[in-house]
Order: C-alpha cells, then sequence, then structure tokens
C-alpha cells in the first residue's frame, strides 16, 4: 500500500517537472518568435528610408548634413545585433528621422508631395507596428525571466540551458525628450 | 490569464458534451414516445448544430449582425491599422475584420481560435466613440479572442440556441395537441405531456449555458486585458459610458448573439434585453476602469466616423492633439508585464496612448 502511494507521489512530481519544462521551452519559442515579429517590422522601416532619403533630397538640397545623419543612423540600425544594440540603433535612427522631418516642414513643395506624404505614413505606421511588437516581445520576456529566477522553474532553465532574455526597450532618455531643433 | 485560457477550453468541452448528452436523451424520450421519426429529427438536428457550432459558429454570428467583410487594408485603413496594432501587441493574428451597418453602437468578438476569430464592429460604434475609445473597445474583443470567450460564447450560443429552438418547437406541438386532448386522450395526450416536462426541463438549461459562457468575472477580465493592451483605462471606460448613453435601437434583432457584445444591447423595440439580467452592470465596469485611470476622465474628440470621412490627416491630428492634451506623459516602462495582475498598478505608469508603449521613437510629422 505504502508503496503505491510513493509511486503515485513520484509519478505526480514527474508530470509536474514535464508540464513545467513544456511550458519553459513554449514559453521560450514564443520570445524567439516575438523577436523575429519585431525584425520583420525594423526591416520595413529600413527598407522605407532610402526611398525617403531620395524623395527629400530632390527638394532639400542645402539639408545634406540630416540626410547623411538619417542614412547613417539606417547603417547603424541595419548592422545592430542582438536587442539592446538593435534598440539602441533604433533610438538614434527615430531621432535623426524626427530631425528630418522638421526640417521638411520648411518646404511646401516637399510637404505637398504625395510620395512623400506615403512615405511618411508608411513610417508612422512601421512605428506603431515595432512599438506594438516591442510590447508583447516584452511581456513575454518578462513572463521567461520570471521563470528563469523563480523556484523551481529556474532548476529546470539551468537543465534546458534557458537563460534571461534582455528587453527590447528603446528607454534611451535623450530620445524621450523632443529632438532639439536648430534652423 | 493561462488559467482562464484552460478554464475556457475545459468549459468550451463540458458544455459540448453536456450538449451532446442531453440531446441523446431527448431523441431517446421522443423515440419512446413518438417512435422512431422523432428520434431521428432530434439526433439530426443534434448533428447539424454541433457541426455549425464547431465549423460555422462565427459566420452564424457574423450573419445575425449583418457584418460586412472588410477584404483589404485599403478599404477602412484607419480601423484595419488599429485592430491590426492591437492584435500585434496582444501577440494574435490578425483576425477577420467585419463591419455591420447596424446603427446601435455595439461590437462583438466570435471564432474557435484566433487564427479564425472575427471582430465585428457596428456603424453606430463608429459614429460615436472617438479613436481612443475605438480603440479600448477592439482590445477589449481581442482579450476576449486571447482567453479563448469566444470558443466558449461561439459554442454556447448556437447550442443554447438550438435548444431553444427545441423548446419552442414543442410547446407549438404543445398547443395542438392540446386542442386534441378535449377530443380523446390518445398518442397526443402523451406527447403534450412529454413537451410540457421537456418545455420545463429545457428553457432553464438552455439559460443556465448562457449564464456559464458570460460570467460576470470574463467580462472584467476583458476589461483588464484591454487595459493591458492600450493603457489607457479612460478610454474604455469613456466608451462604455458613451454606449450605455448611446439608445439607439438595433435594426436587427441580435438577441441570439447579445451576450457576446460588448454592452447591453437593447432590442429592436427599445427595451433592454432580460437576458442581460446577468451581465455585469456597466456602471461597475465604468468605476473599476476609472480606479485604474487614477480617475482621470478621457477627454472626448471628434467620433471615428467623422475623422475617417476627413480623411487621414485628421486620423493624425487626433493623435497629435491628444499627446499634448493628456495631462500624465509618464511613460510605462517597457518592461511593463502583459499578465493580468498588471492593471493594478497601471495609474503610475499611464501615458496618453500615443506614448503608453514607452516613449519609442516619436512618429515623424509631429515635431
Amino acid at each position: 500500500m505504502a508503496l503505491i502511494i510513493v509511486l503515485v507521489i513520484v509519478v505526480l512530481i514527474v508530470l509536474a517537472l514535464v508540464v513545467m519544462y513544456n511550458g519553459l521551452v513554449s514559453l521560450k519559442n514564443r520570445v524567439d518568435e516575438a523577436y523575429s515579429d519585431i525584425d520583420t517590422q525594423l526591416k520595413r522601416r529600413h527598407d522605407l528610408i532610402p526611398n525617403l532619403v531620395n524623395t527629400v533630397k530632390g527638394y532639400a538640397t542645402h539639408e545634406r548634413e540630416v540626410l547623411e545623419n538619417v542614412t547613417a543612423a539606417r547603417n547603424g540600425a541595419v548592422s545592430a545585433d542582438g536587442p539592446q544594440a538593435q534598440a539602441q540603433a533604433e533610438g538614434v535612427l527615430g531621432q535623426a528621422l524626427g530631425r528630418l522631418f522638421a526640417v521638411a516642414e520648411a518646404y511646401p513643395d516637399l510637404k505637398a508631395n504625395q510620395n512623400f506624404l506615403a512615405l511618411q505614413n508608411e513610417l508612422t505606421d512601421t512605428e506603431d507596428k515595432i512599438q506594438a511588437s516591442r510590447r508583447f516581445y516584452n511581456g513575454q520576456v518578462r513572463l521567461l525571466n520570471t521563470k528563469v529566477e523563480s523556484i523551481p522553474t529556474n532548476v529546470l532553465a539551468g537543465i534546458a540551458n534557458i537563460t534571461q532574455r534582455e528587453f527590447f526597450e528603446l528607454e534611451d532618455k535623450t530620445e524621450r525628450e523632443t529632438p532639439q531643433v536648430s534652423f | 490569464m493561462y488559467e482562464q485560457i484552460t478554464a475556457n477550453k475545459r468549459k468550451s468541452f463540458a458544455l459540448f458534451a453536456g450538449f451532446l448528452l442531453l440531446y441523446g436523451l431527448i431523441a431517446y424520450a421522443l423515440y419512446l414516445y413518438v417512435g422512431p421519426i422523432g428520434g431521428a429529427i432530434t439526433m439530426g438536428i443534434a448533428v447539424v448544430m454541433s457541426l455549425t457550432a464547431l465549423f460555422g459558429g462565427d459566420d452564424l454570428a457574423v450573419r445575425v449582425a449583418g457584418g460586412q467583410r472588410v477584404e483589404r487594408k485599403e478599404d477602412a485603413p484607419e480601423l484595419w491599422r488599429m485592430v491590426e496594432n492591437l492584435a500585434i501587441t496582444a501577440g494574435l493574428p490578425m483576425p477577420r475584420l467585419y463591419i455591420s451597418p447596424d446603427p446601435s453602437a455595439n461590437a462583438f468578438a466570435a471564432g474557435r481560435t484566433p487564427e479564425q476569430a472575427i471582430v465585428c464592429v457596428n456603424q453606430g460604434l463608429l459614429n460615436v466613440l472617438d479613436d481612443a475609445e475605438l480603440e479600448g473597445v477592439i482590445a477589449h474583443e481581442l482579450t476576449h479572442v486571447r482567453n479563448y470567450d469566444v470558443r466558449l460564447m461561439t459554442y454556447a450560443t448556437v447550442l443554447a440556441g438550438s435548444i431553444a429552438l427545441i423548446a419552442q418547437l414543442l410547446s407549438h406541438a404543445l398547443w395542438f395537441s392540446g386542442g386534441r386532448r378535449s377530443r380523446d386522450s390518445g398518442p397526443g395526450g402523451i406527447i403534450g405531456l412529454v413537451a410540457v416536462v421537456l418545455v420545463i426541463v429545457l428553457a432553464p438549461i438552455a439559460a443556465t449555458i448562457i449564464q456559464l459562457a458570460i460570467s460576470r468575472k470574463r467580462e472584467y477580465v476583458a476589461d483588464a486585458g484591454a487595459v493591458d493592451l492600450t493603457r489607457y483605462p479612460q478610454g474604455l471606460a469613456s466608451a462604455l459610458m458613451t454606449i450605455s448613453g448611446d439608445q439607439t435601437p438595433p435594426q436587427r434583432d441580435e438577441r441570439t448573439i447579445a451576450h457576446m457584445m460588448i454592452a447591453p444591447q437593447l432590442t429592436p423595440g427599445g427595451r433592454s434585453s432580460a437576458l442581460f439580467s446577468t451581465h455585469p452592470p456597466t456602471e461597475d465596469r465604468i468605476a473599476k476602469l476609472m480606479e485604474m485611470a487614477g480617475g482621470v476622465p478621457h477627454q472626448k474628440r471628434t467620433p471615428v466616423a467623422q475623422q475617417f470621412i476627413e480623411g487621414q490627416a485628421g486620423g493624425q491630428r487626433g493623435e497629435l492633439d491628444r499627446a499634448q492634451s493628456s495631462p500624465e506623459q509618464v511613460p510605462a516602462p517597457a518592461g511593463w508585464p502583459t499578465g493580468l495582475g498588471a492593471p493594478a498598478d497601471a495609474p503610475r505608469h499611464l501615458g496618453s496612448p500615443s506614448q503608453r508603449a514607452g516613449g519609442s521613437v516619436p512618429p515623424p510629422g509631429e515635431h
């Protein structure tokens, strides 16, 4: 009788461990998937920028420096690797773009250009989507990190070699403020 | 959140199994008292209804609401974009989007899985809500999708509806047999007796099923989930206030899908639906949301429908205005959890919706 009880308890414990382990793995996969979703949106943003730069070039010929900044920031963002570096590079790019659109205000012809307006809308939409996918990613990372840290899943995470992930934060302090524009 | 999902899947299964059992009993009873034909008809109805619930429940709900599919983004870009972005935030695939021309202010979601989910918005809703409010409503519906509430509700709608149908058929049979009974006490009397018993038994069962689907908790959880997605409780609170204050009666009889709706629905006659005696009182939901908002009210702006007419520029202006007029500019930290425990400390982190994602890249054109 006692043997049966012990057996039942052992089986239950094993089952619980399996469930926990599977939960951990699927959460890890969800984090990976969420990150690739951010990546898709970032790529879309990066693809829009050369077009934008070319359009602006035709009108705002004297703004070479601003345009070069955008191109440089874009290239930096494309080559950035890992959530933290990527987020930082995107922050820089956002600032550069902010300056570009501020400068564009001074060119009525440019502001009336259909292509420019379409690109601007596309970029706004993409940025909203980056925000959205970033928030989903961060939520999943939060869940995963909590599990990796807390008992008893931390032991399982150690066995499965699942580690804490970085948040994707555009929390750069300078980026929070409205970009300073000097005319 | 995950407990909620598991519980909903379990309830859906139990509902389905219970339904099949009930139909088996009815079929058996009819087989005994009426003969094989009665049993066969009942089983036929059971099979058709089960298949409908499994594969067509969402389409059925849309048809009841008279929804028209928004096929492409270009057909309703602002609404599409709003749903798309909220779906990304919730980690859901883009649901099929429908707009119903009905003038009453309401919306619902349906579907068996998040992959097959639909969201249907009445034109009346677009007429009275501004974009922050509409965002709250859609986030509420998407939370129902994510929590598998929609599966349970869709099943409940079809199955409870079918039971109501049978009860109605039987009560008609009762009328006729009642007339015959005065002349002779043949099989008509027995049918009548069975029918009486079944109607008495079935009606409360149908009601119970619907009550099971619309537990109060479900709505509160969806409200909390919506706040989690938009980080702007005022929006949904204000939307609920507007919806409950809007007395435009629906053109269609939407009572059969009433419990899937965001807020209590008036019948075409203008009376409030009796089904909704179990729905959490809207005032209470608003009070809870305002508590999360720290009492800061939403500043109402142009209803979405008007903005759409004004074109995309109007929508962008709205966004800009809101960012400027918002009293709190403290953005939420990016690591803000998506878990449902989160809204408790929401008020401290609330920024305006355009900033709620934690101060990301400022949208171009606003500077």
